[in-house]
């Protein structure tokens, strides 16, 4: 688990997408979810322009549809939450397929189901091309406190040897004859969980002093973020996200 | 629950995102008081816990698991503010690297989750440690408490936000909707809860100076944390909330219950008994007749509170029976 190790989400490809200045990437996925956010549920052509751009994107960073679709997954909860919406909301009733549901509900679902696909599309984009480490350099980059960005570095660094901690003491449990199926497991689990906290707060001192001793002094030497620091064509190519989806949701989205 | 993008509209998520900036600064202020530099490890450490405790599962009925949420564990054990720091760290990468909970609901979800979540956690801590006895026992207690009014604080962030910001309006009014998200994270507090607190009570034996809540000082003496005086501290809490808060809960129709019913003339037993409105066609829920219906058993004034409790009682008793019921099968498999 090295400073270098990509996490779950990154799908390793070569392309222009990839190499681009990761903060340049996250700023421009918040943007384009903004813009997302803020188009008008009945703008149907510029929810349609922004699919495209989105398949432009995913395209060209070579990242497999089928990829995209079994991570998108996480959004179930919110499409259980847009189907249920025409049958609660208030206001004039429609017939659909023989059932009656509310006109308002319908668009409210839509827009939840649009925006957050849409949304969670973007940042999945943004998750298979830039590996974690460089997501957070971005953040520091624009001017997130190096504080919270440190303590996800140290986080994202930690969170798989805690799993495999986790992992371990489960393992050791159920050798030792425990049942871990159904409540049964609660004291154990929870035990265990305490176990968990005590181990990753004892490492947690333990890496402190092991940096202190090496002249840690609160910040991070600056060597190790410098590389692909974005330039001004990068900053003009990435504006084009925005930009373009911009222009639809003047072109199509507010009429 | 992750808010994700299109839920609350675009000025209320700039509006709470602006709140929980606000919030994070002080969060971070306070907790460089209580870490000085060894605040990136330490901290990062304790968010690699809370995100590994909401990577794991555990069953909570054959075929459905539930995770921890853990702000009002991370609360007892590191502090109020380094542990909503830490919860929102959490939530933050898994916007941008898990795509969980939309990139401009961030701040909805930091305020729910981190700030309000992790907050009324740890005062509840505070407040009942100052009441019970400084043994195991009160410590898992407090830390049960405080982790079942956490989450159903937490659900009731988003109810004021779907009020304030919701693209839709709805026809079951603001109340009920309250009454059911406060009821279902009960339960899954309750849950919660009892984890939360045998971890607590796990750490407080070995280490009582790494829970912050106890401030360093050692539990009295070697009182056990029995589990049926913890059965017994966690029914009458959920008594008490069920049977105490929903008091609380405003019976007067709400302004979109009040929109539906312009235009009729309402009785003194609130149903319509002329003109022509949109409560008319309103159909009636099935249960409506029932002795639990509208939450107050019927005929008798103010009696909310008492029908909260036996629903406690019921939902206690009906989780018994299926716990008994399992125990007895697996018995005689074995």
């Amino acid at each position: 688990m090295g400073a270098g190790h990509a996490h779950a989400m990154y799908v390793h490809q070569h392309s222009a997408v990839h190499h681009l200045a990761p903060e340049t990437k996250i700023a421009a996925a918040l943007a384009f979810t903004i813009i997302v956010v803020a188009t008008p549920r009945e703008g149907l052509l510029a929810f349609g322009a922004y699919a495209v751009l989105i398949a432009a994107i995913a395209v060209l960073a070579r990242v497999p549809a089928l990829w995209l679709a079994k991570r998108s997954l996480i959004e179930i909860p919110f499409v259980a939450t847009a189907l249920l919406l025409p049958f609660f909301a208030a206001g004039p009733k429609v017939s659909v397929l023989g059932l009656q549901v509310a006109q308002e509900g319908l668009w409210g679902g839509w827009n939840i189901l649009v925006k957050g696909t849409l949304g969670v599309l973007i940042a999945l984009l943004l998750a298979a091309t830039t590996p974690a480490r460089d997501i957070m350099t971005g953040l520091d980059r624009l001017r997130l406190p190096q504080a919270i960005t440190q303590i996800a570095m140290f986080m994202l660094r930690y969170l798989e040897v805690l799993a495999d901690e986790a992992r371990r003491m489960r393992i050791a449990r159920m050798s030792r004859l425990d049942d871990p199926r159904f409540l049964w497991q609660v004291k154990g689990f929870a035990t265990g969980l305490g176990t968990l906290f005590l181990r990753a707060f004892e490492r947690g001192e333990r890496v402190y002093l092991a940096m202190r001793s090496r002249g840690y002094t609160g910040r991070l030497p600056a060597a190790l973020q410098a590389d692909n620091v974005a330039n001004t064509r990068q900053w003009m190519t990435v504006a084009l996200l925005p930009a373009v989806a911009l222009a639809f949701l003047i072109l199509w989205g507010l009429q | 629950m992750h808010i994700s993008n299109g839920i609350i509209n675009g000025p209320v998520s700039l509006a709470y995102a602006g709140v929980a900036v606000a919030l994070l600064a002080l969060c971070l202020n306070r907790s460089r008081q209580d870490l000085s530099d060894r605040l990136a490890p330490m901290a990062g450490l304790v968010a690699a816990f809370i995100f590994a405790v909401q990577m794991l599962n555990f069953p909570v009925l054959p075929g459905v698991s539930g995770h921890l949420l853990g702000g009002a564990l991370a609360a007892t054990l590191v502090g109020p503010w380094v542990g909503a720091l830490c919860v929102s760290v959490v939530l933050i990468v898994q916007a941008l690297i898990f795509a969980d909970g939309g990139l401009s609901a961030l701040g909805l979800n930091i305020t729910n989750m981190a700030l309000l979540g992790t907050a009324v956690g740890y005062l509840v801590v505070v407040g009942l440690m100052k009441l019970l006895p400084r043994s195991a026992f009160g410590v898992g207690a407090a830390v049960f408490a405080a982790s079942v009014v956490s989450v159903v604080i937490a659900s009731q962030g988003f109810v004021l936000q779907y009020a304030l910001g919701g693209e839709v309006p709805l026809t079951i009014g603001f109340g009920e909707i309250s009454a059911v998200m406060g009821g279902v994270h009960a339960l899954i507090g309750l849950g919660e809860g009892t984890i939360a607190a045998l971890a607590v009570v796990a750490v407080a034996k070995v280490r009582p100076d790494l829970v912050y809540a106890l401030r360093g000082e050692r539990l009295d003496g070697h009182a056990q944390a029995s589990p049926k005086r913890l059965v017994v501290a966690g029914l009458l809490t959920a008594a008490v909330l069920a049977g105490g808060v929903s008091y609380f809960a405003s019976s007067a129709p709400d302004g979109l219950d009040a929109t539906t019913l312009r235009g009729c003339t309402v009785n003194a037993a609130g149903e319509i008994t002329g003109g022509s409105c949109i409560a008319q066609s309103q159909g009636e829920h099935e249960l409506s007749g029932g002795l639990l219906a509208d939450y107050g058993i019927n005929g008798v004034e103010g009696t909310t509170g008492i029908a909260g409790i036996i629903g406690v009682a019921v939902t206690f008793a009906v989780g018994l029976a299926i716990f008994q019921i399992v125990r007895r099968r697996r018995k005689a498999r074995v």
